[in-house]
């Protein structure tokens, strides 16, 4: 192999070990919807300030509707009217947690040689965090209705509402003027926005 | 594949982790374009970063049995890992405060050995 083989393929090693640092290099998460490339970027002080505001009124809007319904209060109802026992998924949630953690504990003790029994216990791992994922998602969906949710709901798509742009053509300009024109836009880029964001301020909140 | 794991390839890789090594150790090197107000992304990042800058220093100095290069290559068995390295930690911990207390038994008198004061912290 010649220096210039040797060069080639450090430098194409050292583009494969650089990977895709999109998602980190700033604070912002480009995604695509119709060909048209669209971004997220963090709310700064000013804006989550805002949004923290705007949430405070809305809550105020909230109280006064009929049917609004706090965390707590919905949990006991579910339970009440038998639709679902949210203290037993917690429970199970809670047990599921005990057997990911036995696993976790048997795995790391394997020498990287026992294939079997690395693949056995992968296996588990991996069925176990599938099950808790669907037991938190069925919790979410059960409490959307409480205010807690729906004001959390509010703030991640009033801070998408502003931090939301796309790049027509040389500069990034706002998606939507108004929250209203947010409100009534297509959901296949607005569900894309937020979750965008959501990832954006994954563990802020 | 998934955010998370997108993340992790990235925090473990030697480009990445070099970066890390050098901004820590020359203090001007910047990770991030931004220098403020980091993402929730960039935040999973820099933890992502330095549990795998341990997980390297421990593999080089040979530090647990269990810990190889395919550990650190899979994230279940990472995870796993991690768990069972906190786990240990925790006992030696433990071990080391028993210990400590242990050492702080005072003998009332000296010459008699059947009586003592406890300090327990």
């Amino acid at each position: 192999m010649d220096n210039k083989e040797i060069l080639n393929e450090s430098i194409s090693e050292l583009f494969k070990s650089n990977y895709d640092d999109s998602l980190i290099k700033d604070n912002k998460l480009c995604f695509t919807v119709n060909e048209q490339l669209y971004r997220v970027r963090m709310p700064n002080q000013g804006e989550q300030s805002l949004a923290e505001h705007k949430k405070n009124l809305i809550q105020l809007e909230y109280l006064k509707q009929e049917g609004c319904i706090t965390k707590n209060q919905l949990i006991r109802q579910l339970k009440l009217n038998n639709v679902i026992d949210i203290e037993h998924l917690e429970e199970l949630r809670e047990s599921l947690s005990k057997e990911l953690k036995r696993f976790w504990f048997l795995l790391a003790t394997k020498d990287s040689g026992d294939k079997k029994k690395i693949s056995e216990y992968s296996e588990n791992i991996t069925k176990i965090q599938e099950s808790l994922q669907r037991l938190s998602l069925d919790i979410a969906s059960h409490l959307s209705p409480s205010l807690e949710s729906r004001l959390e709901k509010f703030y991640v798509e009033y801070i998408t509402f502003i931090c939301a742009e796309y790049h027509p053509d040389k500069e990034w300009k706002k998606v939507w003027d108004t929250l209203e024109d947010f409100n009534k836009a297509d959901t296949v880029l607005t569900n894309k926005a937020i979750a965008s964001m959501t990832w954006l301020l994954l563990n802020k909140r | 594949m998934n955010i998370e794991k997108q993340i992790r390839t990235i925090a473990k890789s030697i480009f990445w982790q070099n970066i890390y090594k050098s901004a820590k150790e020359i203090g001007s090197i910047q990770l991030f374009e931004n220098k403020s107000n980091f993402s929730g992304l960039q935040n999973l990042f820099l933890f992502w970063l330095s549990v795998y800058e341990s997980l390297y220093s421990d593999l080089i100095q040979k530090e647990w049995k269990y810990l190889d290069e395919k550990v650190i290559e899979d994230d279940i068995r990472c995870d796993a890992f991690l768990y069972w390295r906190s786990q240990m930690r925790e006992n030696e911990l433990h071990k080391y405060k028993t210990e400590q207390q242990a050492s702080k038994l005072k003998f009332r008198e000296s010459g008699n050995v059947s009586t003592f004061n406890v300090d327990i912290q």
